[in-house]
């Protein structure tokens, strides 16, 4: 039986089955194909490439300063403390509101940009001894500081440790969105690569959490998935089309929903829920983004808010690390063909961290900007496809489990109904056995008794009317009593005794007894066994039968109650008394019967009558 | 005014006895005595008795049918079922069949007297067993339903059998509930007619659970 027969998951699977290429292996195969396209596009080194169109700008030295130019290419040795401006003025009419980019095909040395006197970036190493060098660089002249005509770029180069050259070359002038000047390099076709894998990854992730509701973990990854086609989408349109500041806030918040998702994800992956550190998380995400979006919005010089920028990112950074320990003692922990995977994508996401840390916190320039990336496809295809592997799996597994548990819950059934059957036959075959032999003790003992003895007397010739005739009302009364311990309502003492009252009435009333049941005090509900019931009704019957015979008695008082799980029954006359227990047979016969169904039978009997009192056990109810 | 009565009982002394017995009550007319219940079907058909005094157990079947059958009559007649020892199986079947009212095999020229009137007069007799029984039927279907069947029991219908279940006579019930004789033997009356509706709409609830009626 399948768990999810109508699932998309489900069809998928059985569409792949069907074909010779199966789930795992189409994974299998796409994962290193993808990440060594990714890999290659990542560290493909850069194609020297001619600028595309826009307009040239002149550059013009500021300072007296030794400058080789020729306009569109400049050249100078800077002495430590030296420090050298070169500009260039352009106009800029109306646009449709596009803001400028400036396009610069290599600079290299520590500098500084500014446009209108407002500063747009700065490359400054913060230790003396690196340099920065900038190869081909783009920057998008903020529109709010543009004016129709006479902008002035500036560009301040300062002097590091030692004696340095700078140098820059061919700048362009381009509005912003344009289509041509993006896949330059390629990276920005990398980027929608990644977002559209991104997106195809999240979507999947998120069906299987529609199909598995409890594991939050495949939401975290599907919305960090989601977040991170987005950046890569943002980076990729160019999207500079939008405000420049309103971009790098959606970059870097996209990025942090990101690491958010995947650090919640990391953690309930790895069952190692940590309630404080995942409020920590969220307060840090939620935080760092706020005060990434005030610092934009309120500062506008790009100078001022690096440091927030710095600051998120570190936060980010700090996630991130967080994250993948969180994997690595996972994997370290889980020795499976799966977590070895994960380690590697790990040590990988982790070493382009360092690099991107080490390129960004103190300025090492190793070459590309930010690795991370390009090279985090890798990992999270491969977190993906572990991902949807323990999905299907566990998909399996459970079909497994539930075919099992079919197959052994019929087993079972089928031998607990034979076991049943079996035992059902027995008991109903020891129950009717044992009822047989009860039913033939009882006939045998009382109308069985009757008849011999009438027999008897008839081949005596002994035989009288009236003595016939009492033996035969006694074993029609006999019988009765018998019929009616049968009755399934007569387990209740109360109606045993209404019926037994009805049975003996009018046997009383012949012989000039006045009888009073008192049975008011006897709750409902009580419960005797039929044999119990038999030997009761037989006792009382004994009982009345010796008033009625031997008390002279005019009254005689039927009583029954009960306290404390024993129920007592008396019969008591105000005859001449006189009897004893060991005396007649009818009173052996009583003493005896009570003995059978473990009863206690008392008689007392002086001058003011007899009483015969009957106590009985009753099973707790 | 008397009774157009017939009487069925395949034992031929027995059925003698009873002859004789019913000769001597004034308000019976018996007008066919037959030994089966094809015979007794015919005598129906062409005398339409207004009393039917029926042995249960007959060679040709259960009399069970018959009494069923007689509910479909134009005038539905009293019927009385003969039962040697006045038990649950015989008597309650014959009620729940329509039957209203029961005597003994061994009851004397008294007794059927009293009981024919009773019986003519509105009245029906019953037994602690027959009232226990009673009981248990009403409380089972309430309790199965979660609510009283429409053809409850009323309060004092209940105390009745009640009261009846301990062994109490008609007499001593009337005293305790301070009503007379007549009304609670035709309380006894009212509850076997309505045992008898509601067993015959336990009939259909079952026909309808095993699909043999349409629920519309």
């Amino acid at each position: 039986m399948l768990i999810y027969p109508n699932t998309w998951v489900a069809r998928t699977r059985a569409r792949l089955d069907a074909s010779a290429m199966s789930w795992k292996s189409l994974v299998r195969i796409c994962i290193p194909v993808l990440s060594t396209w990714w890999m290659v596009w990542a560290f493909a080194p850069l194609q020297p490439h001619g600028l595309t169109a826009g307009t040239a700008l002149t550059l013009k030295s500021v300072t007296k300063m030794p400058v080789r130019s020729d306009g569109s290419r400049a050249s100078a040795e800077l002495r430590p403390g030296d420090s050298i401006q070169m500009e260039a003025r352009f106009d800029w009419p109306s646009l449709h509101g596009r803001a400028p980019v400036l396009e610069i095909a290599r600079i290299s040395g520590n500098f500084e940009l500014r446009l209108n006197d407002f500063l747009v970036t700065r490359k400054v190493p913060n230790s003396p001894w690196l340099m920065a060098r900038e190869r081909h660089s783009r920057y998008l002249l903020g529109e709010g500081l543009l004016k129709p005509s006479d902008n002035r770029l500036l560009f301040t180069f300062y002097g590091g440790r030692f004696e340095t050259s700078i140098e820059l070359e061919e700048l362009k002038l381009r509005a912003s969105g344009q289509d041509d000047f993006s896949g330059a390099d390629g990276r920005d076709v990398f980027a929608l690569f990644n977002a559209a894998g991104a997106a195809t990854l999240a979507a999947l992730l998120f069906g299987i959490f529609l199909q598995r509701r409890k594991d939050l973990e495949y939401l975290y990854f599907a919305t960090g998935m989601l977040a991170w086609g987005a950046y890569n989408f943002i980076f990729a349109l160019d999207v500079y089309v939008l405000s420049p500041m309103l971009t790098q806030l959606m970059l870097h918040s996209a990025l942090a929903i990101f690491v958010w998702g995947m650090s919640l994800f990391a953690r309930r992956y790895c069952a190692e829920r940590n309630p404080s550190r995942e409020r920590l998380v969220n307060y840090l995400t939620v935080s760092s983004i706020l005060l990434l979006t005030l610092a934009i919005l309120l500062l506008k010089d790009s100078q001022i808010y690096r440091w927030p920028m710095t600051l998120h990112r570190l936060v980010l950074a700090l996630i991130g690390l967080d994250m993948s320990l969180v994997f690595l003692r996972y994997c370290w922990r889980v020795r499976a063909p799966a977590s070895d995977l994960l380690t590697g994508a790990q040590i990988g996401a982790l070493s382009l961290g360092v690099h991107d840390a080490l390129h960004f916190g103190i300025g090492l320039d190793l070459g590309y900007r930010a690795l991370i990336g390009f090279g985090l496809p890798v990992p999270l295809f491969i977190f993906g496809y572990i991902l949807a592997q323990r999905f299907t799996q566990s998909l399996a597994h459970a079909e497994t489990l539930n075919r099992d548990l079919d197959q052994r819950v019929q087993e079972k059934s089928a031998e607990l109904e034979g076991a049943y059957a079996e035992r059902a036959q027995l008991i109903k075959a020891q129950t009717l056995g044992a009822e047989r032999e009860r039913l033939m003790r009882d006939v045998h003992d009382g109308v069985g008794g009757q008849l011999v003895s009438l027999l008897a007397q008839a081949d005596r010739g002994q035989l009288q009317a009236d003595n016939v005739r009492d033996a035969l009302d006694a074993s029609l009364l006999d019988l009765r009593f018998i019929i009616d311990s049968l009755d399934e309502v007569g387990s209740d003492p109360l109606i045993a005794l209404g019926m037994f009252r009805q049975r003996v009435q009018a046997q009383m009333l012949r012989a000039g007894l006045q009888a009073r049941f008192d049975t008011h005090s006897l709750p409902e509900g009580l419960a005797l066994p039929p044999e119990t019931l038999l030997q009761c009704f037989r006792i009382l019957q004994e009982a009345i039968q010796n008033t009625i015979k031997h008390a002279r008695a005019g009254r005689v008082t039927i009583a029954a109650s009960c306290a404390e799980n024993e129920l007592a029954i008396s019969v008591c006359d105000d005859g001449v008394g006189g009897a004893k227990a060991q005396g007649g047979r009818g009173l052996r016969n009583m003493v005896a019967r009570a003995q059978q169904i473990g009863a206690g039978l008392a008689i007392t009997s002086d001058s003011g009558g007899t009483c015969v009192r009957l106590t009985l056990a009753l099973a707790p109810r | 005014m008397s009774s157009k009565t017939l009487l069925l009982e395949d034992e031929p002394a027995t059925r003698a006895w009873f002859e004789a017995r019913l000769a001597e009550c004034p308000r019976v007319h018996l007008v066919a005595s037959c030994g089966t219940l094809a015979a007794a079907r015919r005598a129906i058909a062409s005398f339409a008795p207004e009393l039917l005094i029926l042995d249960l157990n007959l060679p040709d079947g259960s009399a069970i049918e018959l009494i069923r059958e007689a509910q479909l009559c134009a005038r539905v007649p009293e019927i009385m079922v003969v039962s040697v020892f006045g038990d649950e199986k015989s008597v309650l079947g014959a009620i729940e069949a329509g039957a209203q009212s029961y005597i003994l095999k061994d009851a004397n020229a008294e007794d059927m007297r009293r009981a024919i009137d009773q019986l003519l007069d509105g009245g029906a007799p019953i037994s602690a067993s027959i009232a226990g029984h009673v009981l248990r039927r009403f409380r089972a279907s309430a309790s199965a339903l979660g609510a009283a069947p429409i053809e409850s029991l009323s309060e004092r219908e209940l105390q009745t059998l009640k009261l009846i279940a301990r062994g109490m006579s008609y007499e001593e019930v009337g005293e305790a509930l301070a009503l007379r004789y007549h009304t609670i033997a035709s309380y006894v009356k009212q509850i076997y007619r309505k045992l008898e509706v509601h067993s015959r709409m336990q009939a259909v609830e079952r026909a309808r659970g095993i699909g043999l009626i349409d629920r519309n």
